[in-house]
């Protein structure tokens, strides 16, 4: 059967589709015609635009991490900077876009997910800053490792809810928001916060991150005076990915690699390298790679980043990865944390756990894959607040004196 | 006309739902015999999945009982083989779809066959996204069955019953199973509104927990359908008593409606 769905043309490839119970139907129908009339609205693209710019700061600067590409052997390493925007991540730019989409569609109610806390708190502020209800879904767990960002989220206004069940993590959140959604559908608008679930929602979220890979490319052409060897970006759900691609998907010549999280181990329940340990499969109203046992279920996931630790991946990767446009490839929680240390260190800046994941692979393996000479651009998508505690905690059990690194 | 189709057409009928595997495979089996003897017209099995969005905290945590017990879609075809030696009640497979795509269609059907599995519902495969599924499930003489959600447009209503064979399973509420708090919505008008459409019987789910929430239902529809509140009146009883608690829990259900001639011959 997986084999009669990979023969159907759905969003992306055989890849998407909307396989969700029916109560769950009608308010997505709803969402994908309000989605594009307001993107063909030209005064909505506007207010969205405006935003962007007036309130959390775009275009995010391009910037050539000198130092970073020494230790990376490669020509130039850029960084997109996307942990300079308002509320310190990439997820700004949806959360403001879907938040104005709820208030277009007269919704007096917003709910969410969020894994790392960084959508829960771009939520929260897009919906303080429009005047919206805000409820968070986020599991117990990640509210323990992510604590920085609970304490944000109710400052600014939102209710936080635990999801105690299964892991605690990002599925056991949107598990939970579409129950909710499902109970009151009506007047209740869901900010998913990642490039996947159910059509339209992988598609509504690309859009609103594209402007990464917008501004990334014509700023690298400026200071190039060509494009890059390879865009990188780590990939959870794949937001800030698909932003970043998008951008370079006619471009043969620009390489596309996402970076997964290799966890502790390549045993099922230790990572959450969906293309490596995966297989098509459906979750969260999408058919897509991802992390399950031979009955159909879906398995634990692993890893040191709250933002990547998700069994399933963006339905449009699943796509890139089987027609080759992408390639996906994993780092594991060590490589991660050393390359975090490495960015603070010599480049003064705080990476998130999940972006650090990209920045390992540039340290680690762009020289190898694209040589000594090649240019690298880097999509930095959050900055590492929220994760000093769990590095600290690292640090003192691996560092032997607290010597400096 | 199928099994299934006269069974719950014949009217003031209940149809149980209950987790394959929970609380374990024995459990399971006694709970679903108890439902049987209680009275039940047919039964709903769910086949255990790690992530039932669709469901409220008590059938989670059958779910995740089950899961535990080893449940899964091969132990759940299996458990139906094992109660069709005291049962030909129909049965009706409640599934979401991972666990099928990765069990595999060619496999599930011989299986479904054998174990004379009557209808399957995927709670999760709206007939838009695999149009085929329905008629080749309908051809290999089982009943596909639809749902209809209170905020199902007039629109799809009329699409979704293109689909539906055996009867017609009609939510009562917004939400997910087990919940009280989602927008009431006129049942009667819903219910006339596939009538027009369609000549299957009805049954109605969601928020029944009591013998009135029964009545109610049967009086514009053919069936109610019991889930949540069977499971935690099961919850409350260890695995020797589970037998009696389901059978009694059914039979308060179904008051005096009882058809004169039992269904189903067992030795419990």
């Amino acid at each position: 059967m997986q084999s009669e769905l990979m023969k159907e043309t759905r969003d992306f490839g055989p890849f998407g589709g909307c396989f969700v119970p029916e109560m769950l139907m009608a308010p997505l129908l709803e969402l994908d015609d309000a989605f594009k009339r307001a993107w063909a609205d030209s005064s909505f693209r506007k207010s969205f635009r405006d935003l962007l710019a007036s309130y959390s700061g775009r275009p995010t600067p391009l910037y050539r991490a000198t130092r970073l590409e020494k230790i990376a052997r490669v020509g130039t390493v850029y960084l997109k900077r996307e942990d300079l925007n308002h509320t310190g991540s990439h997820k700004i730019n949806n959360a403001l876009g879907q938040a104005l989409l709820a208030k277009r569609m007269g919704k007096k109610r917003v709910i969410a997910e969020t894994g790392a806390g960084q959508h829960g708190v771009a939520a929260a502020t897009a919906c303080a800053l429009l005047d919206l209800p805000c409820t968070i879904y986020m599991g117990s767990t990640d509210m323990d490792r992510q604590a920085p960002n609970v304490a944000r989220m109710r400052l600014l206004g939102a209710i936080v809810n635990p999801v105690a069940l299964g892991a605690g993590t990002l599925k056991e959140a949107i598990n939970e928001a579409l129950r909710d959604w499902a109970a009151r559908p009506t007047g209740t608008y869901y900010l998913l916060g990642s490039a996947l679930g159910p059509r339209p929602f992988p598609t509504i979220v690309r859009t609103f991150q594209s402007v990464i890979g917008e501004e990334a490319r014509a700023q690298f052409l400026r200071a190039e005076g060509r494009l890059p060897d390879a865009a990188v970006a780590c990939v959870g759900g794949g937001s800030n990915a698909i932003g970043l691609f998008s951008a370079f998907l006619q471009d043969q010549n620009v390489a596309l690699i996402g970076v997964e999280a290799g966890g502790h181990g390549s045993q099922p329940g230790q990572h959450a390298a969906r293309f490596s340990g995966g297989s098509p499969g459906i979750l969260h109203g999408c058919f897509t790679y991802l992390l399950q046992d031979g009955g159909g279920q879906i398995l634990p996931t692993s890893s040191i980043a709250a933002g990547l630790d998700y069994p399933a991946i963006g339905p449009e990767h699943s796509s890139l990865f089987h027609t080759g446009r992408a390639r996906y490839t994993k780092i594991d929680d060590s490589a991660a944390l050393e390359a975090f240390r490495s960015l603070c260190a010599h480049e003064g800046i705080i990476p998130a756990l999940e972006s650090a994941h990209a920045v390992a692979y540039v340290l680690e393996r762009a020289m190898q894959d694209f040589g000594p000479k090649a240019h690298i651009l880097l999509n930095l998508s959050g900055r590492g607040d929220k994760d000093v505690e769990t590095l600290s905690n690292w640090m003192n059990t691996t560092t032997e004196g607290g010597g400096d690194p | 006309m199928s099994r299934l189709k006269a069974a719950v057409g014949a009217g003031n009928g209940l149809i149980p739902y209950l987790t394959a595997s929970d609380p374990s495979d024995e459990g399971f089996l006694q709970a679903a015999c108890g439902a049987v003897q209680g009275g039940a017209r047919a039964i709903e099995i769910g086949v255990p999945h790690s992530d039932p969005i669709a469901d409220g905290p008590v059938i989670q945590r059958a779910h995740q009982r089950a899961l535990k017990a080893g449940g899964g879609i091969q132990r759940t075809l299996e458990l139906i083989a094992g109660l069709r030696r005291h049962s030909d009640i129909p049965i009706i497979l409640f599934t979401y779809i991972n666990p099928l795509l990765s069990f595999g269609f060619e496999r599930l059907m011989p299986a479904a066959k054998a174990a004379q599995i009557d209808g399957i519902l995927i709670l999760d495969l709206p007939p838009q996204e695999m149009p085929d599924w329905y008629s080749f499930v309908a051809s290999q003489g089982i009943d596909p069955i639809v749902l209809l959600s209170p905020n199902t447009s007039e629109e799809r209503l009329a699409y979704l019953l293109k689909f539906g064979r055996g009867f017609i399973y009609m939510v009562a509420r917004e939400g997910i199973t087990g919940t009280h708090d989602g927008a009431k919505v006129d049942l009667d008008a819903r219910v006339k509104r596939a009538r027009n459409i369609s000549g299957l019987p009805i049954a109605v789910g969601f928020g029944v927990r009591e013998a009135q929430d029964v009545r109610r239902i049967w009086e514009v529809a053919e069936a109610a359908v019991v889930g949540s509140a069977l499971i935690q009146e099961i919850e409350k009883h260890g695995d020797g008593r589970i037998f009696q608690a389901a059978r009694t829990f059914v039979e308060t259900l179904v008051g005096n409606s009882r058809p004169e001639k039992p269904m189903v011959e067992i030795d419990k």
